[in-house]
């Protein structure tokens, strides 16, 4: 970690130590109109292998394992929330984020800024920057003292490398039966970027259209979900976009007798569209919590679809929450090779994109094991322990060699807490 | 003789205050609420409703110190301990989905904010009831 962000975790530290009696204070007048608090997690990840990075998800440029096989960055982070109330109906908020980001910093990130209006009893409208709830019960995944993992499985959200849009969404809520049930509907344009050492080169996700909606019913019991998400890529990755332009040459046109073209338009990006479907069963029974998510992504580019799926099973036993989750993630069939010859002014193109094409298939599976320990009121150490076969490896980041597949064993001990 | 009925007694006492106290959840008798069902209750408490059935805003006011009382009020409505009572809270919370209901010092806060306050809502020990509030639902034990 450099000095600079050491800096700013201190600086957010303090901010959060010193808080506390500000949020005495507000809590006890009559109306709460402004609240400060925090989260954060201190982890340690520990990888057996050497050969690429484990990471939460491709915003991180690197992880544990060929970095370094302890790593401390995967999970820690530091989270501060500004909530403001000034009217009944009206209510905003402010949440900013350091941790491991794509530029490998820890700067702290603005990940929520919005303004919520409720319209009556069952409509409410947020305005701003505003999370995208890909995990059905909450709509960040970074607030480990939520959750009863270590983190949330990688091969369910290993894959959806965004986490917030600018825009807005409305939720309407309905009472049903002993329940509710719930619609929302969102949009807005994306904001955050890659990093660029993943294989396709940097990827800038800024002003690329979102558009979503899920329905949802909750008892006291059980908690159902669809959703459906659709992201319209806007620009190319940084590592095809060279590629691209010497495949539209009509040099390289007269070459490949038009094959470069053809080509060149499969691997854009830029204007297609991906899409997202997701369905989620939560089952929460006294000690008892399940959950089931299951999910596809569609991409409608040169990247494979993609499903995945998670279940894991929790009992608490009173400070005690022993849990199992088993994951998968699968790639479809990747477009076999480049068609261009191997020889001649194109080869080097054709051997990026002969190796571009395998390395953007994630496929493997993890089996966890791992217990949350709630030793303070609000404090939480999780110790998990978690088997991944590896077949093929775009979840992972710094692959050497970059075909690496194999076996992996993760030790991780986190600590959560909220203020 | 006397001895032994003096330590029954103790034991009585003892086994008594062990045992779990009888909660209400209790309102303003301005509300317009009689009666409220355990769904309504949990709705309520949990933040996934913001009116009480006649209408008006719900203010749910909760208990700030885990102590006895408060875990046993979330153990008889949901089957759930504190931590996950605060974890729930934390995914609600830093989601920008809503804020736990207002933490009250001690039951004489909890009588004088529902006393005071119409819509407010919250729970205390049946012997502590007074007439400026109104029980609307029993605890199951």
């Amino acid at each position: 970690m450099k000095i600079v962000d050491a800096k700013c975790l201190a600086f957010l530290l303090g901010a959060c130590l010193l808080q506390s009696p500000v949020q005495a204070q507000t809590e006890s007048s009559a109306e709460r109109t402004l609240a400060l608090s925090s989260f954060g997690t201190i982890g340690a990840l520990y990888n057996n292998v050497e050969q690429a990075d484990y990471v939460r998800n491709a915003l991180q440029p690197e992880g544990a394992g060929r970095s370094r096989s302890l790593d401390y960055g995967v999970d820690s982070l530091l989270g501060l929330q500004l909530d403001l109330a000034p009217g009944k109906n009206l209510s905003g908020m402010l949440q900013v984020v350091s941790h491991r980001r794509a530029d490998n910093t820890f700067k702290p990130e603005l990940t929520w800024a919005f303004a919520k209006y409720y319209l009556g009893d069952k409509a409410v409208f947020r305005l701003g920057r505003v999370g995208v709830d890909f995990y059905m019960l909450a709509e960040s995944r970074n607030v480990g003292y939520a959750f009863t993992w270590a983190r949330p499985p990688v091969d369910f959200f290993g894959p959806l490398t965004v986490s917030y849009f600018d825009g807005g969404d409305l939720v309407f809520n309905q009472p049903l039966g002993d329940g509710h049930a719930r619609v929302k509907l969102y949009g807005g344009r994306l904001s955050e970027k890659m990093p660029s050492t993943s294989v396709t080169g940097a990827f800038d996700w800024s002003g690329a259209p979102l558009l979503g909606a899920h329905v949802e019913y909750q008892s006291e019991k059980w908690h159902f979900r669809l959703g459906y998400a659709q992201v319209t890529y806007r620009g190319e990755p940084s590592g095809i976009a060279e590629a691209l332009s010497i495949l539209r040459q009509p040099l390289a046109q007269t070459l490949t007798d038009s094959g470069g073209g053809v080509l060149a338009d499969d691997l854009s990006m830029d204007g297609k569209k991906a899409r997202y479907l997701s369905a989620g069963i939560v089952h929460d029974d006294g000690p008892w919590q399940a959950q089931l998510m299951a999910s596809r992504i569609l991409e409608g580019s040169i990247y494979p679809d993609v499903k995945s799926g998670y279940f894991t099973l929790a009992y608490r036993k009173d400070l005690w929450t022993p849990y199992a989750t088993l994951s998968v993630v699968s790639s479809g069939d990747v477009r076999a090779g480049s068609g261009l010859p191997a020889v001649g002014p194109l080869a080097p193109v054709a051997t990026a994109v002969d190796q571009l094409l395998p390395a953007l298939a994630a496929t493997q599976a993890t089996l966890s094991l791992g217990v949350r320990y709630d030793f303070m009121r609000n404090a939480a150490l999780k110790l998990q322990l978690d088997r991944v076969r590896v077949r093929k490896n775009a979840l992972w980041m710094n692959q050497q060699p970059r075909d690496w597949a194999g076996r992996a064993t993760l030790f991780s001990a986190v600590v959560d807490f909220v203020f | 003789m006397r001895v032994f009925f003096f330590i029954l007694l103790c034991i009585a006492a003892f086994l008594r205050n062990a045992a779990a106290a009888d909660y209400v959840v209790i309102v303003n008798p301005n509300s317009g609420i009689e009666r409220l069902g355990r769904e309504e209750v949990i709705n309520i408490f949990l933040g996934r409703q913001r009116k009480l059935p006649s209408g008006i805003t719900a203010l749910p006011v909760d208990l700030a110190v885990p102590s006895a009382h408060k875990e046993q009020f979330y153990s008889a409505l949901v089957n759930k301990k504190l931590p996950e009572i605060n974890s729930y809270w934390a995914r609600l919370m830093f989601s920008g989905q809503g804020s736990p209901p207002r933490q009250a010092e001690s039951t004489d806060e909890v009588l004088e904010i529902v006393s005071s306050s119409k819509g407010a809502i919250g729970y205390i020990d049946r012997k502590n009831l007074n007439k400026q509030v109104k029980a609307v639902f029993d605890l199951p034990q």
